[in-house]
């Protein structure tokens, strides 16, 4: 078993939910985001998800969107975040999973970009414009590495593709809410938990709900039909609005701690 | 990907369907006005002692060469239901000719332009407006293309079940470069026909210019396979060769992935794509076709570089020399005849004059009032 698997079995023989926040690397600078990952651990995440900043994010709504265009005007260095890793891995408790673009993959080298993330202690990477259809040779290399590739399922994902992708999948799988991008919603989609019945008939991993889960509310009824939540757009959206204000850190523990325990 | 999967289906049954064929051929008779002339440009070819020929996608129907691929894919799109289209946009060519398929087709449209082509190519987003696209500005990332593409992308994603994505260019994943390069393909055709019939013989050298490489390999593709023919693609040099300066991906750029393809893309060492630029909107595009990526690394078609200024020297070239005022990108293509003038003398060569030059006239003008070239 994975150590994500591993943390799942955990997770699920205590009866819990797993709470998945993501952060945007470096946002809004890298001491803040060093805070915001050290507080969403200490509230008791249970993975944090780390995106890396890309000038084309075809899966992400505006607010992402525009946490990546901030830390690349600024001048993002994949290398130096995964320095901070290492570091903050020694401290924390919760699993780090990375979300990147395939390009900053490519370019970094796959094999020894998965023999960095290793080192750094990640436990699990999610590419959202890798398909399917060609991510064997991909999942390969990470596999080796003690790396979870974690695979998506839309809505309009074939029963064909997710009976696939739970064949592949490992740690856990990505449902992905809504037909679209990330960002905050008002209202969940009526269909679904009819759709996230279908697919839990399909397959045996924990499956973790994301994409426009924007309250404590919604967070609660994703949980309750789902193995976990994961949430983004609405704390960068939060970290956004109270760029400059002093009590940001203050304001954002109370938000993630509702979410937790809403989760 | 399911949506892509579907696509590929329709698209591989409906191109062997004999009504879709026959619909397809109706419209570009007779809607689009092909087959476009090849045309002996008499004075071109006294000055430069061999024998050119233009490919005149500028008397398409809406001034260029993007016509034939919306109309392939509106009908497409038709034929599996969708009643919604999205497009993205540079120089506006693709997004005039876009709604104006539409329009003939009762299709709804809306048109993503980044707010610096906006602003840069207004006559054309007035005239998509006029033909009751909806356009929308993108503000987002280098504000041109690529992110007009992202944009597109993200509504096509969001609303698939009722939309159809129409990309221009041959980019983005699997099928649109293949299906995309099948609807161009009928400009190499004609070419092809029309050559041996006049000059009995293929042409020595064919040049176009390549942005995403759309009219490039729909000129190049049917020649492919004929060895003796040597092909050139020309790229947007633009002010030089630094990143940022030019938009020449297959010039100087390195294998990656962007919108869902494998290919050259203009990129920094930590993966980020780079801002480009080029005088020619539709030339200012950081990736190019994955088959063209191949064709280059095969050695097969040759890529270089025409910068703003030498492109801008053959737009007036031509206007003045045969009464043709070509689009910005295909000046690029032209352009290139003065840079191999020492080695063509007494070949024969066809140039893909893939646009009008109407839509350029403010940029031209700007130009003109810095360095004094209109009388």
């Amino acid at each position: 078993m994975s150590e994500i698997e591993n943390r799942f079995k955990l997770i699920l023989d205590e009866n819990r939910k797993a709470f998945i926040p993501y952060f945007t690397a470096f946002y809004p600078s890298p001491e803040l985001f060093r805070e915001l990952i050290r507080t969403a651990d200490r509230i008791g995440a249970d993975f944090i998800e780390i995106g890396i900043p890309f000038s084309d994010p075809l899966a992400d709504g505006k607010t992402i969107q525009f946490s990546s265009e901030w830390v690349l005007e600024r001048g993002f260095s994949f290398s130096r975040l995964l320095k901070e890793l290492y570091h903050l891995k020694k401290e924390i408790k919760a699993s780090l999973i990375l979300m990147s673009y395939l390009n900053p993959l490519l370019k970094r080298g796959l094999e020894n970009l998965a023999n960095e993330l290793k080192e750094c202690g990640v436990n699990g990477i999610i590419i959202p414009d890798l398909p399917l259809e060609e991510s064997d040779y991909i999942n390969e290399i990470f596999k080796s590495n003690d790396i979870d590739l974690i695979y998506l399922v839309a809505p309009t994902s074939s029963e064909q593709r997710i009976m696939e992708i739970d064949r592949l999948a490992r740690g856990f799988i990505y449902l992905v809410s809504i037909i679209g991008v990330t960002g905050v919603r008002e209202n969940l989609p009526v269909y679904l938990s009819k759709y996230v019945r279908r697919v839990k008939n399909l397959t045996s991993k924990p499956l973790c709900i994301g994409f426009g889960i924007s309250s404590p509310y919604q967070a609660r009824r994703i949980a309750q039909i789902s193995d976990g939540v994961i949430v983004g757009s609405a704390l960068m959206n939060l970290i956004k609005e109270n760029l400059n204000e002093k009590n940001l850190l203050d304001k954002f523990q109370k938000f993630i701690q509702e979410l937790r325990r809403s989760v | 990907m399911e949506s892509l999967i579907e696509l590929e289906k329709n698209y591989f049954k409906f191109s062997r369907d004999r009504q879709f064929i026959k619909d397809l051929n109706y419209y570009l008779t007779n809607y689009v006005g092909r087959p476009t002339p090849l045309y002996f440009a008499e004075n071109l070819s006294r000055k430069y002692k061999c024998r050119i020929y233009l490919k005149r996608e500028d008397l398409c129907h809406t001034g260029a060469h993007k016509i034939n691929n919306c109309i392939g894919q509106a009908l497409l799109a038709k034929r599996m239901g969708k009643k919604r289209i999205v497009a993205e946009t540079g120089a506006g060519q693709h997004g005039v000719a876009t709604a104006t398929a539409c329009s003939l087709l009762g299709l709804e449209c809306v048109i993503y332009m980044g707010e610096k082509d906006y602003e840069r190519q207004s006559p054309n987003q007035l005239k998509m407006r006029i033909l009751r696209a909806k356009v929308v500005k993108v503000s987002s990332g280098s504000k041109t293309l690529k992110d007009a593409i992202n944009e597109a992308i993200r509504d096509w994603v969001t609303n698939v079940r009722i939309t159809h994505y129409l990309i221009g260019s041959v980019v983005g994943p699997h099928p649109y470069p293949l299906m995309v390069r099948d609807f161009q393909s009928i400009i190499g055709k004609e070419v092809k026909d029309q050559i041996l019939r006049i000059e009995k013989k293929l042409p020595d050298i064919l040049i176009a210019c390549v942005g995403g490489g759309s009219n490039s390999i729909g000129l190049f593709y049917p020649f492919i396979e004929e060895k003796e023919v040597r092909m050139i693609g020309v790229e947007g040099g633009g002010k030089g060769s630094n990143p940022g300066e030019h938009s020449a991906t297959l010039n100087y750029g390195t294998p990656g992935v962007l919108h869902g393809s494998y290919s050259y893309l203009l990129q920094d060492s930590e993966g980020q794509i780079l801002p480009t630029h080029s005088i020619s909107a539709g030339l200012d595009y950081p990736g190019a076709g994955p088959e063209l990526s191949y064709l280059k690394d095969i050695g097969r078609i040759h890529f270089d570089v025409v910068k703003d200024e030498e492109a801008l020297e053959a737009f007036f070239e031509i206007s003045r020399l045969e009464g043709i005022i070509p689009a910005l990108e295909s000046s690029h293509a032209l352009a290139y005849l003065k840079r191999i003038s020492h080695e063509i003398e007494g070949k024969l060569i066809v140039i893909n004059l893939s646009g009008r030059g109407d839509k350029d006239l403010e940029i031209v003008r700007k130009f003109v009032k810095e360095e004094g070239k209109i009388e």
